[in-house]
């Protein structure tokens, strides 16, 4: 097993956890792995295939980009046989991979197109060894990032005859690994929970007065260790902060393709040295020495500063992770709740408009709403599934309650004076740990020596092209 | 007040649309929508040279109209007009910004921009042998890549080759243009991003985004003495033809009836004429007296040209014979190949 290991995926051991899913994926028991970001999940799926060397392994994932990611990577290693199934391939494209099923290993899809009859149709035709849905937590009502398309995964899984699945998430509560279970349609699962703890981070909460904040950034700056990642909820925030810390760039959607690639290879390579983002960045990007993550303003949710705070310390070595809070921080996150969810306006007009058989495409440029927009296309799932509006709402209503709750827990880790650590842990229903560099409220940070920075002059046009042609990654 | 990249970009273009086209209208040349009317528009409002360069999201389309009229530039009725101070503004410089931007080439710049980043980023980490992100994602530039990598045999001296044909064309630039360009591209080390570039340059994101499509554009102008870049682009084309109306010319070519083609092709009555439209602009010739008879040609050129319009009605409505709207759009379509 080692020996395959370092040959296609050039490790020299299984890391912890790793060797108990793919025991139980290759003894075909439906498997329910809870793993903290950065914990090695996708050896977990993409390792059983080089053993069993037949049959399909389908990743089902939510995100473009991750996919996108995950195929690259795979790529990089040197194996050919992945193809993907997005909203970004052709027709043709289409075609062609699913002509030649058969002779691939992995398959990633977003849900939407394992969604498409002609695409199920296909892939009730070849073996499928292995059923993975990755961010399983998505699945879930109760999860932090509910995704529609994801709630039919299981009766597709039906459709398919059952195939062994894996469910991969990095956090989940105890109410949401059950609804995971039971939406899957799991056969008896092995649950496999590693613990959410982080030994290497350490926790700072630093809370200051709205003007003070920059100047706070500028000061923890001066103090941590690079290369540092700063969170920031808006795009004109990671732009503003990246402003006026030296070094530093910022990464957010809105960014082009090509310069995302730009600054997300600066990063892994060390070229840069502080990246301020939004939560567009980090699906997929492993780089293992950030030493520090601050958190401008505070997540939405436990788990998605969970997530983002993992980005720390990969590498097993020392990192911080800071959040800033000023009075009212989370008034934004409570006024996002509410975009996230179509006005009633809108059921209103569509209803209206289905009555006298009006198709959405007409209705979208009518009533000029965005077919991309999230909180649309979770509306129109719902009324195409025969919701009324009485159903809707109440729907609604529970769900913006739970997300403010959920704020409302983000709250307490910020202002209770417990453990940050513990708080954490509890959170995710573990016990608490007693460890040294542990948290601001024990008293036990450590801070390491900021290490003297290199600053790069830009050079003049000959020079910088002798630099790219020319140059290896030790003289840069 | 100063006038942003974009700005005079959107300034120039609704200057020439000489008040006779709508918002939408512009946005679908910026976009290069590729329907008979957005070609048209390029055609003869001497647009071609923004056709689909100029792609901004619609909400910034309107956010940047918006500021434009707030700032008395423009005024926005049924079509677009620039005001005097408008006018004033960009009749400053001597040479017009969006005759550089290359839409006249249909993607031919981009996608040699594409080609080469990607290529030489390629090259450049084999070489060094480290892994890399792709600096361009797109399935069609990557597959071009991995098609050429086996004919390149000898890596170091291409390499070489090719760093002395970029600086032999970055010589031609001014600093600022060359600066831009050795910027973004890759090798083990990364290109810089848009916003680092802006920062770098004290200008913003933006503008540096126009500055280096521009550069671009100029940088390539001339590849005669530049073989490697040369043969990046060999096979790309910069018909302006759709591929459609392309096969209708064809078929003209082969001597079929403008109705066979119909016919075969089960091409209804409007879509034809689009076709025909399309090669009257773009063909080298093209049988007008045929479809319009010289005196009325010869009206219509007048008319145009005292009106100082394209506006298809007027013409029409000025006309003392009948005439369709299809025989004066090809009159017009026409008449820049003639002179007016």
């Amino acid at each position: 097993m080692e020996a395959l290991l370092h040959r296609h995926f050039g490790y020299e051991a299984f890391r912890p956890g790793q060797r108990q899913i793919i025991d139980a994926i290759l003894n075909g028991t439906d498997t329910l792995a809870i793993l903290p970001t950065g914990g090695g999940k996708s050896v977990c799926y993409q390792f059983p295939s080089y053993v069993q060397n037949e049959g399909l392994t389908l990743i089902l994932s939510p995100l473009l980009s991750l996919i996108e990611d995950q195929v690259m990577q795979i790529k990089r290693r040197g194996e050919r046989s992945v193809a993907k199934l997005t909203s970004v391939e052709t027709r043709e494209e289409k075609e062609q991979i699913l002509s030649v099923l058969e002779h691939l290993r992995y398959l990633y899809l977003s849900p939407e197109q394992l969604a498409l009859p002609q695409i199920r149709a296909r892939l009730k035709q070849v073996k499928i060894a292995l059923f993975v849905v990755d961010e399983a937590h998505c699945i879930s009502q109760w999860g932090h990032e509910f995704r529609p398309e994801y709630a039919r995964l299981g009766h597709i899984r039906q459709e398919l005859g059952l195939p062994p699945c894996l469910a991969l998430t990095a956090t989940a509560t105890r109410a949401v690994e059950q609804d995971i279970r039971t939406q899957l349609r799991m056969h008896e699962p092995q649950i496999i929970r590693r613990s959410v703890n982080r030994p290497e981070i350490q926790y700072v909460v630093d809370r200051v007065d709205r003007e003070e904040k920059d100047a706070a950034v500028a000061r923890w700056m001066e103090r941590i260790v690079r290369p540092c990642v700063i969170y920031t909820t808006t795009r004109k925030e990671a732009e503003r902060i990246a402003g006026i810390i030296d070094g530093a760039t910022y990464y957010h959607a809105g960014l082009t393709i090509e310069d995302r690639q730009l600054v997300q290879q600066q990063f892994l390579h060390d070229e840069m040295d502080c990246l301020v983002c939004t939560s567009a960045f980090g699906m997929g990007v492993d780089k293992g020495n950030v030493r520090t993550v601050i958190h401008y303003t505070m997540p939405a949710t436990i788990e998605a500063y969970m997530q983002e705070v993992g980005r720390a310390g990969r590498d097993g070595k020392e990192a911080t992770a800071i959040l800033l809070y000023a009075a009212q921080d989370e008034q934004l996150q409570t006024y996002l709740i509410d975009t996230q969810y179509a006005p009633v306006l809108w059921i209103d007009q569509l209803q209206q408009g289905m009555n006298q058989g009006e198709s959405y495409a007409k209705m979208e440029s009518r009533l000029r709403l965005n077919p991309e927009d999230p909180a649309y296309r979770l509306l129109k799932s719902q009324l195409e599934n025969g919701w009324s509006k009485e159903r809707i709402i109440q729907w609604q209503t529970e769900r913006k309650q739970l997300k403010r709750q959920e704020v409302n827990l983000m709250m307490d880790y910020i202002h209770r004076n417990e453990c940050r650590r513990t708080m954490l842990l509890h959170h995710f229903d573990e016990q608490a740990i007693v460890q040294p560099r542990c948290c601001d409220v024990c008293g036990t940070i450590e801070w390491e020596n900021p290490v003297k920075r290199k600053t790069h002059q830009p050079v003049d046009w000959k020079m910088r092209l002798e630099q790219v042609f020319f140059s290896s990654l030790d003289s840069v | 007040m100063e006038v942003s990249l974009l700005e005079r970009i959107f300034l120039e273009s609704i200057q020439r649309l000489r008040n006779e086209r709508s918002d939408r209208s512009l946005y679908h040349v910026f976009q290069g929508k590729k329907s008979a009317t957005s070609l048209q528009d390029a055609h003869f409002y001497d647009l071609e040279s923004v056709f689909g360069t100029v792609l901004v999201s619609k909400q910034r389309f309107e956010t940047i109209l918006a500021e434009l009229a707030q700032k008395n530039w423009i005024e926005r009725q049924e079509t677009l007009r620039l005001t005097h101070e408008g006018a004033r503004l960009i009749n400053q410089t001597d040479r017009a910004i969006i005759d550089q931007l290359g839409g006249e080439l249909r993607g031919y710049a981009e996608m040699m921009w594409k080609r080469l980043s990607l290529l030489v980023q390629t090259m450049i980490c084999l070489e060094a042998k480290q892994p890399f992100i792709p600096v361009q994602q797109e399935t069609i530039v990557r597959e071009w890549v991995k098609s050429v990598l086996p004919i390149i045999s000898n890596r170091a001296e291409w390499l070489h080759d090719m760093q002395q044909e970029l600086i032999f064309l970055l010589e031609r630039l001014s600093e600022r243009d060359a600066t831009l360009i050795s910027y973004r591209l890759s090798g083990v080390q990364a290109g810089w991003s848009y916003p680092q570039l802006a920062q770098m340059m004290k200008t913003d994101v933006e503008t540096v985004q126009y500055e280096f499509t521009i550069a671009w554009r100029k940088c390539i102008d001339d590849l005669e003495k530049t073989p490697l870049l040369k043969q990046i682009g060999a096979d790309l084309h910069t018909t302006k033809m759709t591929q459609s109306a392309k096969k209708t010319w064809e078929l003209l070519q082969q001597g079929l009836t403008v109705e066979a083609v119909a016919i075969r092709r089960r091409l209804k009555n409007s879509t034809m004429e689009d076709h025909l439209v399309e090669i009257a602009m773009y063909a080298p010739s093209f049988p007008l007296d045929h479809f319009v008879t010289p005196s009325q040609q010869e009206e219509v050129r007048q008319i145009a040209q005292r009106l100082g319009t394209y506006a298809l009605k007027r013409i029409k409505s000025e006309m003392q014979s009948d005439i369709s709207y299809f025989q004066i759009r090809l009159v017009l379509a026409r008449s820049k190949w003639e002179g007016m």
